[in-house]
């Protein structure tokens, strides 16, 4: 399915729309949003039936405030809308290191490694999720939002409630680590210590 | 690294050399980063076209069920509230008796007589709180403070009670 432009959707009537339970309008606010939310859960959770129940609760969890009055429509539906999914993403990552702490290793390995299927896997972009694994918590969530949430930065800022300069300065120095971390996994490699980054670190 | 600007979209120095401003928006312009960049975006299109077709109606269900609960929940939430509330007299008669019986076992000098009206006076204070709690509750429900306010009740409803007898067992020394 071919998502809509957020940037083409009047969203004023249509968040007034849904406000009264109207179907056809939260349709449309899914076909914008849900793979967006959808792409963020899946990079943290790395299981894709995680990731679509992420994205039906936060889904759920919007239209339960929404009809309760809680949003007001200022211009910021898309910043309201990955602050909830962020929190859902950071509950289930909680619970999820919570139970592998529980469990050990193991545990978290076995939901880590969960691959969509009928996927062709491509090294790179495996390197690259490994990659993504290392990183901090917040400059993964700029990465995350940028790329996976496709949030403009003035949009993460909003989510985030820091300053531009700082995310554009965290951004840039998360690529780079990104980058830098490929390198040091080809080298590796090329040197025939086949010594990859653990493809599923800790979430 | 290239830079043509770095004026942030809303008239600030965005700070950082490595963007430059492309229709009100930062836009990375590092090349030693392009790659990394450009791979992230194969990673998020092929995580959007992951889901099968049936993706958004699935979610449309669980967003169309939660868009029709608030009204249910409003019931419910009623119906535990006279539940606790119901609770909370029941427990505070029940100690408030109790505690004239041990009272007149502890002491037969304290003014015990006078204490059935100090506990009436608390317990109606309690009572409004925790009415106008319920009332706030019932107002501005949603499923994320459903649990902890509802914990918060019970124990209310239990602290009251307790908190009644050691007032009256108090008073009854005096």
């Amino acid at each position: 399915m071919s998502e809509p432009e957020p940037g083409l959707v009047d969203l004023a009537p249509v968040l007034e729309a849904a406000t009264r339970g109207d179907g056809t309008a939260w349709r449309t606010l899914i076909q914008l949003y849900g793979r967006r939310i959808y792409a963020l859960a899946k990079s943290r959770c790395r299981d894709p039936h995680v990731a679509e129940e992420i994205a039906q609760s936060v889904f759920a969890t919007l239209a339960a405030k929404v009809g309760a009055g809680e949003y007001q429509e200022q211009g910021r539906f898309e910043a309201w809308l990955f602050r909830v999914a962020m929190n859902r993403i950071r509950d289930h990552v909680r619970r999820a290191r919570r139970h592998r702490d529980e469990q050990g290793e193991q545990a978290l390995g076995s939901v880590a490694s969960t691959q969509s299927p009928g996927r062709e896997r491509d090294p790179m972009l495996e390197k690259l999720q490994a990659a993504l694994a290392t990183l901090s918590d917040a400059d993964r969530e700029v990465v995350e939002l940028r790329h996976h949430g496709g949030m403009s930065f003035k949009q993460i800022a909003d989510t985030l409630g820091e300053p531009i300069g700082t995310l554009l300065a965290r951004h840039h120095r998360a690529l780079k680590k990104l980058k830098d971390q490929i390198e040091s996994t080809d080298q590796a490699e090329r040197a025939g210590r086949v010594n990859p980054v653990p493809r599923e670190i800790a979430l | 690294m290239t830079s043509t600007s770095n004026q942030h979209p809303t008239g600030g120095d965005a700070g950082d050399l490595n963007y430059r401003i492309v229709a009100g928006e930062p836009q990375l312009a590092d090349p030693a980063v392009a790659g990394v960049h450009a791979a992230l975006d194969r990673i998020v299109e092929s995580s959007r076209t992951e889901p099968d077709a049936g993706f958004e109606s699935r979610v449309l269900a669980a967003t169309m069920a939660a868009a029709r609960r608030p009204a249910r929940q409003t019931l419910w939430f009623r119906i535990a509230a006279v539940a606790v509330l119901s609770a909370g007299v029941g427990t505070a008669w029940l100690l408030m008796n109790a505690g004239t019986i041990s009272g007149k076992g502890l002491t037969n000098t304290g003014p015990i007589a006078t204490a059935p009206g100090l506990i009436g006076d608390e317990f109606s204070e309690r009572e409004d709180e925790i009415s106008a709690t319920v009332a706030d509750l019932v107002l501005a429900v949603s499923d994320d403070d459903l649990a902890p306010e509802i914990d918060s009740l019970m124990t209310e409803a239990h602290s009251l009670g307790t908190t009644m007898k050691a007032d009256w067992l108090e008073g009854g020394a005096m």
